[in-house]
């Protein structure tokens, strides 16, 4: 029975490579390849010489049980391990009818994903080795491999508990009080740190380091993390015991934890949850999609808990400026401002509620009694709805943790103007970045179709490439609004009044493109093939 | 109702469908059959204006489908053979959403007897994902329904269905023709193509190779008096 396993672990991971390999003849997945190895290597190149001094370390240590904490957390709350041992449906049809025990299709799950496991270990040793030696390089691989195999493997435990729960209400009622305690002690630890510390984000993390309750909370992470920085081999020897301990214990839970394996069920992962609005019987076509592509969102567990996050983020630095913590608040504040632009120009590549998550369902929208610019228009539209009002809550919470401040760049008067002025054109360029993104599904449907392939080098270059383009291309189509802007702004003498007018006009003028765009793209969503040749044998 | 002369669909160099033209009149039910690769998905997914074809027109209820889409479209309706459906809608949203593309006004009143209709009323709210092959089946066959279709397309029907599930789709085929319904699917169950179709149009390599009723093409067959089977696979093995 063994050698069965062995086999097939040994022929598939031949296969995969061969196909993944042969793949590479292709210029699309070529393109992305050469750009995710190209931004590996720039991510590299900018990677810290040196050690850094002991502060250093401890920061960094911090930083990282912080991040470990979020990704705990959301496993958790998500259940994100599910697809990570999901069975296929020839692991179903083989696997499980034959004389093999759960147990060991599990070891054939979990052996698959060492692949992933190392792969990225060998790539963030990478990314944090510049200018080491070999013997830390190889000692920085085992720590960063068992680092990332026990976060897998508390992945899949949390996913397989939430499946557990979902069939044993007691279960269900500890892991709900759990999560909730959980939930709730990470606010209480963060805001008892801002207390105690002194202004500035590195003293806040300095102080996370040293306050007895934050230490108890981040300590696990702390023990896995402290072989990556082992200053010699003695010191990681001994480091190394208690975080493969961690592992261990992780893996025996994983082989006992949740329902038999192709059994279970996380009805959380689901869609669920009730539309924000019924649709009406009658409407413009581009309505209707609106509806759906909005409904979507609000029935992914993971968009309801970043909506929920993103309150949390937004009411901190109100909070703390009604708490008298100016210092701390216009930090978060201009974080926040950070955050809404980055989101602006980074985000049409992740809110994907459009025409990429119905990317399989091509073929039916055009069986559809519908123009191509209504299905381009309202499927867009709502991914740019959401977009827009993400930036848009952001940056009024920005805002607000940032009044009175005097710090560049933002002029210290007329700021409500500039505000205001923002918000005319957040909606516009939202929708252009949208529409841009969408581009790619109707006339590159090969390209884009290989942003499915999730955790692949592949989808991480494509949606490089995708975001790098939709940059390039969003700055080409707001030359001509901005030289509108600009002359408006010149011919009516500069006054602060005119920034609404020149915003007003950016807006409108971009908005025609938009326009422009939802047209074209219609007509060649219109004249496109919805399914492919390889699709009909 | 629905006219299709000289359809041709290529894909780079491989020609699946090549100048096919038929008819199929109000109250037909037509079957396409043929071998795997004979132009039978493509021919209904141009019809279905899935696929743009290369050459030919369709014509549904005498408006054409390549210059006015949307009025064509609105007569037709179309069941691929893997239900399509969003992941993230419900039994009943999903009909609602399709009625409200269809221009279905009273789709309000209209629910209850279609969920009836397709056995999905104590479903109604359920996710896609919690629904049993068969009940997918029929709500997609729901969707198509919503708007009493002119034109009704099936790509293999009766895939995955069980017993009850196979009758149950027999009978709402029949009883779409029977109320006026031009019915084209495509199957490789000729024993159902013979039961179901009043014309069968026998596919190979794009082009229809033979055209009549179940009884004059199985009188075609080897032997005189032949199945329909017999002389199905004589003409795909000529």
């Amino acid at each position: 029975m063994r050698g069965a396993i062995r086999y097939l672990l040994a022929r598939s991971a031949w296969n995969r490579t061969r196909r993944i390999a042969s793949e590479f003849k292709k210029p699309g997945p070529r393109i992305a390849a050469i750009a995710a190895v190209g931004y590996f290597g720039f991510l590299a190149w900018l990677s810290p010489r040196s050690g850094g001094t002991a502060h250093d370390t401890q920061i960094a240590a911090v930083v990282g049980a912080l991040g470990l904490l979020v990704l705990v957390l959301s496993a958790w709350l998500l259940g994100t391990g599910s697809k990570l041992v999901e069975l296929s449906s020839a692991e179903r049809a083989l696997l499980l009818p034959s004389p093999i025990s759960s147990g060991r299709v599990m070891d054939v799950k979990l052996m698959r994903l060492q692949v992933t496991a190392l792969g990225n270990a060998v790539m963030w040793t990478a990314l944090t080795s510049g200018g080491q030696d070999w013997g830390t390089i190889g000692r920085r691989v085992v720590a960063f491999w068992v680092v990332l195999t026990t976060l897998q493997l508390h992945r899949i435990g949390a996913a397989r508990s939430r499946a557990s729960a979902a069939i044993h209400p007691g279960l269900r009622r500890i892991l709900g009080l759990f999560g909730i305690g959980l939930v709730a002690l990470v606010p209480i630890v963060l805001s008892g740190a801002i207390r105690e510390s002194a202004p500035g984000l590195t003293a806040f993390l300095g102080e996370l380091a040293i306050n007895p309750l934050a230490r108890a909370l981040l300590w696990p992470f702390v023990v896995l993390l402290r072989p990556l920085t082992a200053p010699n081999a003695e010191v990681w020897i001994a480091e190394l015991g208690a975080a493969l301990a961690i592992l261990l214990l992780h893996y025996l839970w994983v082989r006992r934890v949740g329902p038999e394996l192709g059994r279970e069920q996380d009805p959380l992962t689901s869609p669920t949850g009730a539309p924000l609005w019924r649709l009406a019987s009658n409407g413009p076509p581009a309505g209707a999609f609106f509806w759906k592509n909005v409904t979507s969102l609000v029935r992914r567990s993971t968009a309801v808990l970043a909506v929920v996050a993103a309150a949390v983020v937004v009411m901190l630095p109100v909070m703390m400026r009604s708490a008298g913590r100016v210092g701390a608040s216009e930090f978060l504040g201009w974080m926040l401002l950070m955050w809404s632009l980055l989101l602006l120009l980074m985000g049409p590549q992740f809110v994907r509620n459009d025409l990429r998550r119905d990317q399989g369902m091509l073929a039916l929208l055009r069986t559809l009694p519908v123009r191509g610019y209504d299905v381009i228009l309202g499927s867009s539209g709502a991914a740019a709805f959401t977009l827009a009002s993400a930036v848009i809550a952001l940056m009024l919470a920005g805002a607000i943790a940032t009044a009175g401040s005097h710090q560049p760049p933002l002029p210290s008067e007329h700021r409500a103007l500039w505000f205001a002025a923002a918000l005319l054109v957040i909606g516009p360029v939202s929708l252009a970045g949208i529409l841009l993104q969408n581009a790619a599904v109707i006339l590159l449907p090969g390209w884009s179709r290989l942003t499915a392939r999730r955790g692949t080098a592949t989808a991480l270059g494509t949606n490089l490439a995708n975001s790098a383009l939709t940059i390039l291309l969003l700055i080409l189509l707001l030359i001509v609004p901005c030289g509108l802007g600009f002359g408006i702004w010149r011919a009516g003498g500069g006054d602060a009044w005119l920034l609404l007018v020149c915003a007003g006009a950016i807006g409108l003028a971009l908005g025609a493109e938009c326009w422009g765009m939802v047209r074209w793209l219609g007509m060649r969503f219109e004249q496109m093939d919805a399914v492919t040749r390889a699709a009909l044998n | 109702m629905l006219e299709v002369s000289g359809l041709a669909k290529s894909f780079g160099k491989q020609v699946a469908v090549d100048g096919l033209s038929f008819r199929v009149e109000a109250g037909e039910v037509v079957g396409l059959v043929g071998a795997n690769g004979a132009g039978k998905t493509t021919t209904l997914l141009a019809v279905a204006g899935v696929l743009r074809p290369d050459a030919g027109t369709v014509r549904i209820g005498g408006v054409d489908l390549a210059s006015r889409p949307v009025e064509a479209k609105r007569m037709l309706g179309f069941v691929p053979d893997e239900p399509a459906l969003f992941d993230y809608l419900s039994v009943e949203e999903h009909l609602r959403f399709m009625g409200r593309l269809y221009g279905v006004g009273d789709i309000e009143r209209r629910l209850p007897a279609l969920l009836f209709e397709m056995e999905l009323g104590d479903r109604r709210t359920s996710m896609p994902d919690e629904l049993s092959r068969g009940m997918r089946q029929k709500l997609a066959l729901g969707c198509a329904f919503v708007h009493d279709p002119k034109v009704l397309l099936l790509d293999e029907p009766l895939t995955g269905l069980d017993p009850v599930g196979i009758r149950r789709m027999k009978d709402a085929i029949r009883r779409k023709a029977s109320e006026g319904t031009a019915v084209l699917l495509s199957s490789h169950l000729l024993v159902v193509v013979s039961e179901l179709c009043s014309r069968v149009i026998v596919l190979g390599h794009g082009k229809a190779l033979a055209e009549g009723s179940p009884a004059e093409i199985a009188a075609r067959g080897p032997a005189l008096g032949g199945s329909l089977e017999d002389a199905v696979l004589d003409l795909l093995t000529e």
